[in-house]
């Protein structure tokens, strides 16, 4: 009986095979790794070029296209503001608020840049 | 030294064991590994600029190892050198002796039984190969293998499943030879 599970061909036999397969496929081979492997390789990593990183200012750029439209925003309707209107006035007002705001920003961001 | 190499010889340390030993697997030789090794990680340090960390590091190694040995392979096909089996290379031959014990005779036969898988490991294709040492030696997902050798899931189970029955009938024909001619010897 147990010769007959054992005999090649048989679905015992080729389960066990199967799993002795799987068993030598699961063991990993044991490598010799040299000591100073690491930091021999670190000794022969070529150079990195140093990155050079240009600003492109985008920001600063989009800030006086904006003081440039406000400017012209504020000069057309400065005769308007000037009447009696209090929306044209409160117009002028945030216009001016914002210009002077954008101004400052600007003033102080290329005073920290100048820094550096 | 920089402090950017000095992490990079951290990731070799922490890797280096995978990759030799999945090198030897692949190649089926432990002759010239440690240059395969270090031209794995030469490629990785190249290539790290370009790593954006959508994948484990350890996914994108797998991709440079599995492209190592396949050049590995295709030198070899060149210069028309026989594939020596790692087990024949076993540095301390005393290693390859049974251990005195009850059990000596088993070992020995689990011993001769995974030269015999080696060898036929070697005779598989390259894809065969390496989809089946990511898989079982590496405990690799099919989709952590997919994603390293750049194939769909479904060619990477098709390729697992081809290469174990591969695998399982050449062994199967080997101890049938081997059989065959212990069975003369003893007429």
């Amino acid at each position: 009986m147990a010769e007959d599970k054992m005999k090649p061909g048989s679905d015992f036999a080729l389960n066990l095979l199967e799993k002795r397969i799987l068993l030598a496929l699961e063991t990993a081979p044991r490598p010799e790794i040299p000591a100073d492997f690491a930091a021999r390789i670190a000794r022969q990593l070529p150079p990195r070029p140093a990155i050079v990183l240009t600003p492109k200012r985008n920001g600063q750029r989009a800030a006086v296209a904006c003081l440039v439209v406000l400017l012209g925003l504020m000069l057309a309707f400065a005769h308007r503001a000037a009447g009696t209107s209090l929306y044209w006035f409160s117009l002028e007002s945030i216009f001016c608020a914002q210009f002077a705001l954008l101004a400052v920003w600007l003033v102080a961001r290329s005073y920290s840049a100048s820094l550096f | 030294m920089h402090a950017a190499d000095t992490s990079f010889e951290q990731i070799v340390r922490d890797h280096q064991t995978m990759v030799f030993s999945t090198l030897i697997r692949l190649t089926g030789s432990r002759e010239h590994v440690d240059d395969l090794a270090q031209e794995v990680f030469l490629r990785l340090y190249r290539a790290l600029p370009a790593f954006r960390g959508e994948a484990l590091l350890s996914t994108y190694l797998y991709r440079i190892i599995a492209n190592v040995a396949q050049d590995e392979w295709k030198r070899r096909r060149r210069d028309d050198r026989p594939l020596v089996s790692f087990s024949e290379e076993e540095s301390d031959w005393e290693d390859r002796l049974p251990h005195p014990g009850p059990d000596a005779e088993q070992q020995f036969a689990e011993k001769q039984f995974r030269y015999s898988v080696e060898q036929q490991l070697q005779l598989l294709s390259p894809i065969e190969r390496t989809i089946l040492v990511l898989y079982h030696q590496e405990e690799r997902s099919y989709e952590q293998i997919a994603l390293s050798l750049k194939l769909p899931i479904g060619t990477v189970r098709t390729h697992l499943h081809r290469g174990r029955k591969k695998l399982r009938q050449g062994i199967q024909r080997q101890q049938e030879m081997e059989r065959g001619s212990a069975w003369q010897k003893t007429r």
